[in-house]
């Protein structure tokens, strides 16, 4: 983050980045060209050399679901992962579902060395795991890497117990030694490494100094397969009817929320659940159901945002797990403020309404 | 017809003594449905100083009604005396007649101050018969003295003096029946027998020996988990109820009633009374619980809770005693409460709100938060406070209790160690040894989870050589001292109030010199320190000492209102109209001097919990400690 | 309607005392919800005491097949889980391995479809519905026929309230049984976990920046007061799509 450094920045937040070599956002005075958006991360290949140009004895796999096209920190964690374990003489293939449109260069930036693209089908398990033994087979990979979440979590498994090759789940590190993973109750349980790893976050630094090859793989195409479970659809909740334990991006109302329609429609246009303090679900203005805190919710959200709420010790027990807290208020020693990773000094209503308009705004332009 | 007025009057007494029999059978069978109870029959000698004595303790806190009632029950017991000698045992003694016209006389008065309350009767009294109850005493009281004056008066009466002595045979019957059927019916005269034999058979009859408010332990192992049904009540429990007046006392002082959470203390007692009875007695007729429905239905053998009575009543109750200390028929409404959360929890484990998740906490981890027993004392880390070991000794062992996690209860910690060094008392603590006290588990009816924590501090405190314990904490305090010891756990316990109180005394703890007169405060009293302990001076005592002058709340010592944690109900979390702490802050706030002592942790996070502004809350040991030289 | 819930004792995370896991609790609520023949199982190590908080959840009678410590139960398992309609466990015990492969390897070992991470099953027609929780609130649908295996979500259902009585009740029979031995492992105690990080040969100047701005080591917060509302509105969106919180 760049303005982490100074206590208050001086800078016009609407100002463009570009990328600068250690993949740290850079604004360039009088520059306007540059980017706002952090998820284009198209710059600077050119500025990286290849991790190793083979020629490759011994391979890894990682495996992973992108999400519109895009991997998420967690997949790119896996990667990163089997590039640095790859040495010079192994290779990174991936299996990627859902990037077949990726270009060469983005997967070269990904520092995969080899890929398998392939277009997402959904819930099919049996399908995703014959082309999984078809590439092991072709391949023989040494390791096959998983994040552990999501889709990929569940193939992973899957896999381990079709192939009955060796797992280790949730590892937390890969060491010279072995793989380690939380031991509930005790610290680490050491293992050896094992044929599938399925890595929990922060196993790896994403970020990379070195790109891979980035070329494309080729496979027989398989025969339709049937699968045992079938799928009848998904449907995405809407984030207002979420229960907030289960919500990753919440924003929630103190007594400094005097605007409730304002502040449920700035909930709805970022697709946020909506939390409350004990004073604003007393007052009525909400129910008690959206009460945070140690007599309500405690919440897991990625991101938290604390509107107009003070930061009573009984409100931040709710939070505790949160990652990323963000802060609006009027004090500036307000002891959320003192929780919060970005806080914000300004009256909420104004805040709350310009918050909406511009992500409605911005929403708009995304989609078209 | 003097014979026969003579007569009918002795023939009027032995039926009516009949009914009052036959009703009082009636009764006592509702109460035979409960558990046997071990009672001691010398009760029933004890009586009249119970009455005398305890009662009047309450009662004389409103002068007017005691002496209405003093002339009404005087007057009515005297008559009833008086006429079974002279009628009853057909003595028919003149004398006795000029007796009976005076008390009749009196009761009349009596009746007539107590009618004339009831045409501006405070909303905490209940209508219904009790509304008219009045008038028809004073019917009794009229006819007692028509007709014994007109005994008096002689043999010989005239057309009129025959009509008379008819109309007061009606009155009499008409007056004497409230009390005749009142037992029997459930109607409000039951409040006089019941009531008398509730001194003698009381469920808790130490209290009147000494302070008592201990809840009592259940036998675990015999399968006791509590009260479900009516059949679970101890007999004289029942017994108990029978003799609420319905006064409303306990409703104008319950917290939870005033925040508008649906506990009526008052309708609480007569739902029990309405489960006994199966719904045979007239209606009730005074407020409800805040939010409920009045009426009530019953079914026979069902369980209370769910029933009769909302779960949400039972998680209201702060255990504050408020009710318990204002009840003019020392009913322990406490006690009722937590035999049937008992019922909740240990059987059914309906805990509502974060209840469950304290209790899990303590099951898990010993602390109510959820806390790691090793960091109870990081506090201290930098104040040389020296740790316990097995077999070391010490004057004084600290126990800090839950408010030692509270960053903002670990200022308070921090100044009464402060003060305790400068006074060179010689403490020390347990450490990670500490677990909780167990009195949230037991006021939630955990009583399991109390006996395992009681049971573990007992044992670890028997490794450890100290003369006493202090706590700043009174529900430890509570706990320790008067509830470890039905589990054998005996124990010096001070409260630290007590401890500054007596090291002031001394003059042991080293005071500022200068004479600069410290702004006034006023000081909230913690219901575990006062109403259930008497703690009411030691606190006043340290603040004269280091000389700050108290500006008293209309509701202190012991009227003092809750703050609204006591008995688990922070994490119960009932709603209601408003908050208790919310109430005692506007308390606060009357007194004008913006600053409030306290001496509690709980108190302390919960005034501090208020929201807008509010007055400075301030721990007692924080402010001998900004005294210090 | 035969249904098997797998149950094992979670590691309280504060005093790693034994205690209840979440998910298998709301797999025996979900399955008492569905059926009235609900078996509960256990195997492994654990003693009687560290299977308690089930028995006071709701659980009147488990089964625990005792195996000696370091054991697989997978074995164990499918012998007694042969003849069972729905065979239901936590999507993730709480404490031991934790690894949240029982059912994939139940599924498997007994040829059965898997249905993960359930919040709810009906059945229809001939077929189970499954309602699978997907990150991000996220709900799929997922069909399947009996006998089938589903792991159950934290969220699915709630247990009843722990009762005393419950527990005094409640009964466990052993039974001996048998496992293979797992791989060995090395306990260590708690520190922080070392990430992978690419040796690199970018400058000390621009390494220490990237200490600076990123990295793990959590910087004290920004405090932004300059600018109007609609600037300050900019920032917080910078930083919800800088920390990808939001996906547009
Ligand atoms: C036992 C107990 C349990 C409790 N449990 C909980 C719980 O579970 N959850 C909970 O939330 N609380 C709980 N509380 C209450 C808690 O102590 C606080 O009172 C409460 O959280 C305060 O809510 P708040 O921050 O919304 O209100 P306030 O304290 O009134 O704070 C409002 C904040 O908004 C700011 N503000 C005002 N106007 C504006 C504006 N126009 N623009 C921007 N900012 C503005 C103010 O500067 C202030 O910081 C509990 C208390 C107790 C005693
Ligand atoms: S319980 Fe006691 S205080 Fe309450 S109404 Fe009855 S007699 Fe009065
Ligand atoms: S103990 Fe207190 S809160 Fe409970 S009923 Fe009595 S007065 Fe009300």
């Amino acid at each position: 983050m760049d303005f982490s450094t100074q206590a208050i920045p001086r800078i016009d937040p609407r100002r463009p980045w570009v990328l600068g070599p250690s993949g740290l956002k850079r604004i360039v005075l009088g520059d306007d060209s540059g980017s706002r958006d952090a998820a284009l991360l198209a710059h600077g290949p050119a500025h990286k050399p290849l991790r190793s140009s083979g020629p490759f004895s011994q391979r890894l796999l990682v495996v992973a679901h992108a999400e519109r096209g895009q991997l998420d920190d967690a997949a790119r964690e896996a990667i990163a992962a089997a590039a640095i374990l790859a040495g010079k003489d192994g290779e990174v293939l991936a299996l990627l579902y859902g990037m077949q449109d990726a270009a060469p260069e983005a997967l070269a930036e990904l520092a995969v060395d080899r890929a398998l693209t392939v277009a997402d089908p959904g819930y099919a398990p049996e399908q995703k795991l014959a082309l999984l033994q078809q590439l092991l087979q072709q391949e023989s990979p040494h390791t096959v890497l998983f994040a552990d979440r999501g889709e990929d979590a569940d193939l992973g498994r899957r896999l381990a117990c079709r192939t009955r090759l060796s797992v280790v789940t949730d590892v937390v590190e890969i060491a010279a030694d072995g793989v380690r993973r939380r031991q509930p109750g005790a610290g680490f349980s050491l293992r050896e490494r094992a044929q599938l790893l399925l890595l929990a976050r922060g196993v790896a630094e994403a970020k990379l100094p070195f790109v891979g090859k980035g070329e494309r793989l080729q496979t027989t195409a398989l025969s339709a397969i049937s699968e045992q479970v079938q799928d009848l659809g998904s449907a995405a909740s809407p984030a207002s009817e979420l229960a907030l334990e289960e919500a990753d991006l919440i924003v929630s109302a103190g007594n400094g929320v005097s605007n409730v329609p304002g502040f449920l429609a700035l909930a709805e246009a970022l697709g946020a659940a909506v939390g409350a303090s004990r004073v604003a679900v007393d007052d009525g203005r909400f129910s008690r159901d959206k009460q945070v805190g140690a007599t309500g919710k405690t919440v897991q959200a990625s991101a938290y945002i604390a509107l107009g709420i003070s930061g009573a010790v009984q409100h931040l027990q709710g939070i505790k797990s949160c990652r990323h807290v963000i802060a609006v208020n009027l004090d500036a020693a307000a002891p959320m403020i003192k929780r919060a990773d970005l806080s914000i000094i300004d009256d909420c209503q104004s805040f709350i309404s310009a918050f909406e308009a511009l992500v409605r705004r911005e929403r708009k332009e995304k989609q078209q | 017809m003097s014979f026969s007025l003579a007569h009918a009057l002795t023939g009027l007494f032995w039926l009516g003594a009949l009914l009052l029999l036959g009703g009082l059978a009636r009764r006592a069978s509702l109460w035979q449905q409960g558990r046997s109870a071990s009672v001691s029959w010398l009760g029933l000698l004890a009586m009249p100083k119970r009455y005398f004595v305890d009662i009047h303790h309450v009662v004389a806190r409103e002068p007017a009604v005691a002496r209405a009632h003093v002339a009404a029950a005087g007057g009515g017991v005297a008559i009833l005396l008086l006429s079974a000698l002279n009628y009853g045992l057909m003595l028919y003694q003149g004398w006795l007649d000029v007796l009976l016209v005076l008390m009749a006389a009196l009761m009349l008065l009596g009746a007539r101050m107590m009618q004339a309350r009831r045409l501006q009767a405070p909303p905490r009294l209940s209508q219904g018969r009790w509304q008219v109850l009045p008038a028809r005493l004073r019917l009794f009281a009229l006819g007692s003295l028509l007709a014994a004056g007109l005994l008096f008066a002689g043999p010989q009466l005239g057309m009129a003096g025959q009509l008379i002595a008819v109309v007061a045979l009606l009155m009499l019957a008409l007056g004497g029946a409230e009390l005749a059927l009142g037992i029997g019916l459930g109607w409000p005269m039951k409040h006089a027998v019941a009531g008398l034999l509730h001194l003698a058979f009381h469920p808790r009859a130490e209290r009147f020996a000494a302070k008592s408010s201990d809840l009592k332990p259940l036998n675990l192992a015999a399968g006791e988990l509590g009260v479900a049904k009516v059949e679970d009540f101890a007999w004289n429990r029942l017994l108990s109820f029978d003799a609420c007046v319905q006064c409303g006392k306990c409703e104008a002082a319950c917290p939870a009633y005033a925040a508008g959470q649906p506990l009526n203390p008052k309708k609480l007692i007569q739902d029990m009374v309405a489960a006994q009875s199966r719904g045979t007695d007239p209606a009730y007729a005074g407020n409800p619980h805040p939010g409920r429905e009045a009426a009530v239905m019953v079914q026979p053998g069902e369980d209370i809770v769910g029933s009769v009575l909302a779960a949400e009543t039972l998680w209201s109750c702060t255990t504050c005693r408020a009710c318990v200390e204002n009840c003019p028929m020392l009913i322990e409404h406490v006690d009722t409460v937590v035999n049937l959360r008992r019922h909740v929890t240990l059987s059914r484990g309906e805990v509502p709100g974060k209840g469950s998740e304290a209790l899990a906490n303590l099951r898990n981890t010993d602390t109510v938060g959820g806390y790691p027993l090793a960091v109870r004392y990081h506090w201290a880390i930098d104040l040389d406070l020296p740790l316990l070991q097995p077999g070391e000794q010490t004057e004084w062992l600290l126990l800090a209790g839950e408010g030692a996690f509270d960053m903002r209860y670990q200022r308070a910690l921090r100044a009464l160690v402060k003060v305790l060094k400068a006074a060179g008392v010689k403490v020390a603590v347990l450490g990670a040894a500490e677990r909780d006290c167990g009195d949230v588990a037991r006021r939630l009816g955990d009583e399991a989870g109390f006996q395992r924590l009681a049971q573990a501090n007992i044992a670890t405190l028997a490794q450890y050589r100290f003369a006493r314990i202090v706590t700043p904490d009174p529900h430890v305090f509570h706990c320790l001292a008067n509830e470890y010891p039905a589990l054998g756990g005996q124990f010096e316990v001070w409260h630290h109030s007590k401890l500054l109180e007596h090291l002031l005394a001394r003059r042991a703890i080293p005071l500022k010199a200068d004479a600069t007169p410290l702004p006034p405060l006023t000081f909230h009293d913690p219901c575990y320190l006062g109403r259930y302990n008497d703690g009411y001076h030691a606190p006043r005592n340290v603040l004269k000492g280091i000389g700050i002058k108290v500006v008293e709340m209309p509701r202190s010592g012991r009227d003092a209102r809750c703050c609204g944690w006591g008995g688990g109900a922070a994490f119960t979390d009932i709603p209601g109209q408003r908050r208790i702490p919310d109430m005692r802050m506007d308390d606060i706030r009357e007194t004008g001097t913006g600053r409030v002592a306290v001496a509690c942790p709980n108190c302390t996070a919960m005034l501090e919990g208020v929201v807008g502004e509010r007055a400075d809350v301030i721990e007692l040991a924080e402010l001998v400690a900004e005294r210090l030289a | 309607m035969k249904i098997a819930v797998l149950v094992a004792p979670a590691v309280h995370p504060v005093s790693g005392r034994p205690c209840a896991g979440e998910a298998d609790l709301a797999a025996l609520a979900l399955a008492q919800r569905l059926s009235s023949q609900v078996d509960v199982w256990y195997a492994g190590a654990a003693d009687d005491a560290a299977l308690a908080d089930y028995l006071a959840r709701g659980a009147d009678n488990i089964h625990s097949l005792s195996l000696s410590p370091g054991s697989d139960v997978l074995a164990a398992l499918c012998s007694v889980l042969q003849g069972v309609d729905m065979v239901l466990c936590g999507a993730r015990a709480g404490g031991g391995d934790g690894s949240g492969l029982l059912p994939y390897q139940l599924a498997e070992q007994l040829g059965r479809a898997l249905l993960p991470d359930v919040l709810d099953l009906s059945k229809s027609d001939q077929q189970w519905q499954a309602l699978q929780a997907l990150p991000k609130g996220v709900r799929r649908t997922l069909a399947a026929k009996l006998p089938l295996v589903a792991s159950v979500h934290a969220r699915a259902a709630s247990a009843v309230g722990w009762s005393y009585a419950r527990l005094q009740q409640g009964k466990i029979q052993r039974k001996a049984a048998t496992g293979a031995a797992l791989p060995q492992v090395v306990l260590e105690p708690a520190r922080r976990a070392r990430a992978l990080v690419a040796a690199s040969k970018v400058s000390g100047h621009a390494r220490m920046q990237g200490a600076i701005a990123g990295g793990e080591g959590k910087s004290a917060g920004i405090v932004v007061k300059q600018g109007d509302s609609v600037e300050k509105a900019q920032v917080v969106l910078d930083y919800l799509r800088q920390h990808q919180l939001v996906d547009f």
